[in-house]
C-alpha cells in the first residue's frame, strides 16, 4: 500500500466518508500535474473538461480505493481513460480525430508549440538548439513524443506515464530511450551535441 | 558550442513547452462541488473490514484442513532425497511467470531506477536512467 502522512491519510478517510473540502484538500495538489498530463492526452481544448471528469470519477470511485498505487499514479489512469472516453465522443461526432484503443500505437494529441521562448542571453548557441529540438520533436512519432514530455517536462515517473498512456512500464522505458536516442541522433546530426 | 547536456535538453524542452496554467483553484473546485453533489456515491468499505473467507466459522475446517495438508505434502517433499530433475522441477514451478519490474525511487530528480526480473532466463536486468548527480538542477 503506498504511504501517505498522517494529514494525508486523515484527509483521505475523510473524503472517503463522503467530504468534500477533504476531497479539495487533498486532491488540489495533484491538479496542476493532471492539467499537464490531459494536455499532451487530449491537447489543449478538451484538458480542462478530462480534469474535471477525472476528478469527477475519482471523487465517485474513492471509497473503493484500496492505495495499491499512489493517489498521483491512481488519477493519471483515471485521466487517460477520461482522455479516451471524450475522444471517442468526439470521434462519434466526427470531428475528424481518430482513436485507437491499441495501448502501443494509442494517439496522443500532443501539440509541439509553433514558437519557443527566448534563448538564454549566456549562450546564443542555445537558440539554434531550440530550433532543432523543435523540428526534432516534430519528427518523433506522437507515442514517443509524450512520454518524452511527460518525463523530461512534467517529470512524472515511469509508473505514472504508463498509468496516464496505458501503456506497459516496458513499454514507457523502452519510447523513452528511442526518443532520447533519436533526439540526440539529430542533434548529433546537426552539430548541436557535444556529450 | 561547449559541452551539451542532457540538463540543457531538458531546459530548453522545458522552455519550449506551452502548456497553459490550470483553472484558478477556487473556480475550479466551486464547479466541482457543484456537479459532485449530483452524483450518487457508494458507501466507503473500510480497507480493514475486508471480506477474509478464512475466517467465517463454517469454512474455516476446511482451510485450516487445507493448510495441514498443504503443510504436511511441503514437509513429505523436503524429506524426500534429491533425485535428479524432482528439485528444480518444483522450483521452477514455483517461479512459473514470475517476471516483474520493480521501480525503485532515487533522490536524484528526474532520474530513475528500475529492476527487470525476467523468470524465462533467470536473469535481472538493472535500468539506471539519468543518474547524473552532478547534474545542475
Amino acid at each position: 500500500m503506498a504511504q501517505q502522512c498522517p494529514d494525508s491519510q486523515a484527509l483521505l478517510e475523510a473524503a472517503r466518508s463522503g467530504d468534500v473540502d477533504a476531497f479539495a484538500n487533498l486532491f488540489e495538489q495533484h491538479r496542476p500535474i493532471l492539467h499537464r498530463v490531459a494536455y499532451r492526452l487530449v491537447g489543449p481544448n478538451d484538458c480542462d473538461d478530462v480534469v474535471m471528469d477525472t476528478y469527477l470519477k475519482a471523487w465517485q470511485a474513492l471509497p473503493r480505493f484500496r492505495g495499491r498505487s499512489s493517489l498521483r499514479t491512481w488519477l493519471c489512469r483515471i485521466a487517460r481513460n477520461c482522455g479516451l472516453d471524450l475522444l471517442r465522443r468526439e470521434r462519434r461526432q466526427q470531428t475528424g480525430r481518430i482513436v485507437n484503443d491499441d495501448p502501443d500505437s494509442e494517439p496522443m494529441l500532443d501539440r509541439i508549440p509553433d514558437e519557443h521562448s527566448p534563448a538564454p542571453d549566456r549562450e546564443a548557441a542555445l537558440h539554434d538548439l531550440g530550433k532543432v529540438l523543435q523540428q526534432t520533436m516534430q519528427e518523433l512519432s506522437e507515442a514517443h513524443r509524450t512520454v518524452l514530455l511527460l518525463r523530461e517536462v512534467d517529470g512524472l515517473s515511469y509508473r505514472e506515464i504508463a498509468a496516464a498512456t496505458g501503456a506497459s512500464m516496458g513499454t514507457v522505458m523502452s519510447r523513452i530511450f528511442h526518443a532520447r536516442r533519436s533526439l540526440r541522433r539529430k542533434l548529433e546530426a546537426s552539430e548541436q551535441w557535444d556529450g | 558550442m561547449g559541452r551539451l547536456t542532457w540538463h540543457d535538453i531538458r531546459q530548453q524542452l522545458r522552455q519550449q513547452d506551452s502548456v497553459p496554467p490550470p483553472p484558478p483553484a477556487t473556480e475550479f473546485w466551486t464547479r466541482f462541488r457543484a456537479r459532485a453533489r449530483q452524483r450518487l456515491r457508494p458507501e466507503p468499505t473500510p480497507v480493514r473490514q475486508r471480506a477474509r473467507p478464512w475466517a467465517h466459522p463454517l469454512p474455516r475446517l476446511a482451510w485450516a484442513a487445507a493448510l495441514l495438508i498443504l503443510t504436511g505434502l511441503a514437509v513429505l517433499l523436503l524429506q524426500r532425497d534429491p533425485t535428479p530433475g524432482s528439485g528444480p522441477l518444483v522450483a521452477v514451478a514455483g517461479r512459473a511467470n514470475a517476471s516483474a519490474i520493480e521501480e525503485i525511487e532515487v533522490f536524484v530528480p528526474y532520474s530513475s531506477m528500475m529492476i527487470m526480473q525476467d523468470a524465462e532466463t533467470g536473469s535481472a536486468i538493472v535500468w539506471l536512467a539519468d543518474l547524473d548527480v552532478s547534474a545542475k538542477l
